[in-house]
């Protein structure tokens, strides 16, 4: 059980995986409506106060493409078997990771906590620290930082998987297509109305 | 009234070779093993002398039971994954990995 949290890509066939992983996509983009946060770049999560439906689904397409075609490219380079459908699957299924952040901001604290710090420093100065909740917001920040290390365990196991990738190389190719990735996505969401 | 059936249970060269895994290089150096002497199991017939051993059998037993697989499966990569319970990408890992120590075997030793 526990190799498949961190690890299905080698026992799961790429179906499996595809399904999985665009359920995961589309109950994620539902979540980010719900609970109001934006995955606006491959490795962001954003409570925001007002968001329309359609943006959490534009976000997770163009985090999906954007990072699978990069890593797609990166494992090309790597081995010239390598399958779209592979890196395609191994995207998917590790997002899900990230689409349980959304649930740090089921009360709207993260939106809340944001402003609290915002108004603090912009009346005076530094914040007032004794009056902020940073024993919940060190709790959530724990939580989250945890399903971003669960996200890139599965996201580079499944490009291991897909392209054979070993060594060092391997992970630098993997880092520079994540990278560019993160830089691409960002570009398109901010060119969008 | 209980009988014992006693039973004298003795290992047949055959039943012996299925238990056993044949080392393929010098557990003291590394260095890969030769074949110095082969027996007949029917006449007890001795050959010795020094035969490389084949390239097939340099390989690991893991490896070779995958390339038996791969061959009774007729080369078909999705079906092995199918019923060895893993991933296309795996299996085609695993095929790659041996292909490159078949490669390195191949190699002639400086």
């Amino acid at each position: 059980m526990s190799s498949l949290l961190i690890n299905p890509f080698e026992r799961w066939s790429e179906g499996r995986l595809l399904l999985v992983g665009s359920l995961g996509l589309a109950l994620g983009s539902l979540m980010g409506y719900w609970f109001h946060v934006r995955w606006d770049g491959v490795i962001d999560m954003h409570a925001v106060r007002q968001l329309d439906w359609w943006q959490p689904w534009a976000d997770n397409l163009i985090n999906v493409s954007s990072l699978s075609i990069c890593l797609y490219v990166s494992g090309l380079m790597i081995n010239k078997k390598t399958r779209y459908i592979d890196i395609l699957a191994a995207v998917l299924v590790a997002r899900i990771a990230l689409y349980i952040t959304s649930v740090s901001n089921s009360t709207g604290f993260l939106v809340r906590f944001g402003e609290q710090v915002l108004a603090s420093l912009t009346q005076g100065g530094s914040p007032a620290i004794n009056d902020l909740p940073i024993a919940g917001a060190i709790a959530l920040i724990l939580f989250v930082m945890g399903l971003m290390v669960w996200h890139f365990a599965l996201l580079y196991q499944g490009f291991r998987v897909a392209s054979n990738a070993k060594g060092a190389t391997s992970v630098m190719a993997f880092i520079s297509a994540v990278v560019v990735a993160e830089l691409v996505a960002k570009l398109i969401l901010f060119l969008l109305p | 009234m209980i009988n014992f059936i006693h039973c004298n249970f003795t290992f047949e060269p055959s039943m012996l070779d299925i238990m056993k895994k044949m080392p393929t290089s010098c557990p003291s150096c590394a260095q890969g093993l030769q074949v110095s002497e082969m027996r007949c199991p029917n006449c007890q017939t001795v050959v010795t002398g020094s035969y490389p051993l084949p390239l097939f059998l340099s390989l690991s037993s893991d490896d070779q039971a995958f390339i038996l697989d791969f061959f009774l499966n007729s080369g078909s990569l999705k079906k092995m994954a199918s019923d060895l319970g893993k991933s296309y990408p795996t299996v085609r890992n695993h095929l790659d990995d041996i292909i490159a120590r078949i490669h390195l075997l191949k190699q002639p030793k400086a």
